[in-house]
């Protein structure tokens, strides 16, 4: 959670000014007072302390999720997983294919903005995912057998192939599945958003 | 719709209260245009580097658009 050092005569003073400073509402702030000092009929005092916010990110992004949901006027079902390096949520909804988009730009779209809501509230190092009806886990398992397939073809062939243009993540999936062969290795071509992923024969001494 | 942006909008923004959505009618082509309007500190929030938080916007709000069989734009802008 970030922190801010905040000074003031008093306690009222210095809640106003966390207010004003994080634009939330004062119940949504943790205060921890660090030092106060008495003064002489109110003057001369002062009280600074450490103030953040204090919702949880998870919940928070959670919200957001389930309000866009029902803006779109879908019925949503979202689980959230956690570990420690990622905050899954999965949605299940009853118009998934509207959730996905054309080559899952919708759900992208959707991960982007949580994320942005997510890292707002919070500064840890896990990064939030959104799956819908287990789309990305498909995908997932579809790319790595496309790529050990085309692997095998240019290991035996030595002839480079050209993937279909695809974004970073699914090109990642594909350098991660091929990282430890020996005879392939892989290079991302090209510029978003055609950027593709070339799979090449590596030459043996 | 205009509830829909407001959702996506408003965690991204500083001044809520000055978050305005306003729709014009279908143009010509059948689009309905919505404009979105900010605070003008607000204003790279909600566009994002090179557009991309506008372009992440926009292709959540064609998916809802096109589970009502609309069309529609959407342009940022601050006051």
């Amino acid at each position: 959670m970030k922190k801010t050092l905040i000074e003031g005569k008093n306690l009222e003073e210095v809640q106003a000014k966390a207010v004003e400073l994080f634009k939330e509402p004062l119940e949504r702030l943790k205060i921890e007072v660090v030092s106060e000092k008495k003064g002489f009929l109110g003057i001369g005092s002062s009280v600074s302390a450490y103030v953040s916010i204090n919702v949880n990110p998870i919940e928070e992004t959670l919200t957001f999720l389930k309000k866009v949901m029902s803006a779109m006027d879908i019925n949503a079902n979202i689980e959230v997983e956690t570990d420690t390096e990622e905050v899954r949520y999965n949605i299940e909804s009853d118009n998934n294919p509207i959730l996905i988009g054309r080559e899952g730009k919708t759900i992208e779209a959707l991960q982007y903005l949580a994320r942005h809501v997510y890292n707002k509230y919070s500064n840890d190092k896990r990064v939030c995912t959104i799956d819908v009806g287990g789309y990305k886990q498909k995908r997932r398992m579809q790319l790595e057998i496309l790529a050990t397939k085309v692997a095998k073809e240019v290991a035996r062939t030595k002839i480079e192939v050209k993937l279909d243009p695809m974004n970073s993540y699914e090109r990642r999936i594909i350098h991660t599945k091929l990282a430890d062969w020996r005879d392939v290795y892989t290079e991302s071509v090209g510029e978003e958003p055609n950027r593709r992923l070339v799979i090449k024969p590596r030459k043996h001494n | 719709m205009e509830e829909l942006i407001r959702t996506l909008v408003e965690p991204l923004v500083e001044h809520k209260e000055d978050v305005y959505i306003k729709r014009f009618d279908e143009d010509a082509d059948g689009y309905i245009v919505y404009s979105v309007m900010v605070n003008k500190d607000d204003i790279g929030r909600i566009i994002g580097k090179r557009g991309s938080i506008a372009q992440a916007i926009r292709t959540i709000c064609y998916a809802a658009a096109t589970k009502n069989k609309q069309m529609v734009k959407i342009n940022f802008d601050h006051f």
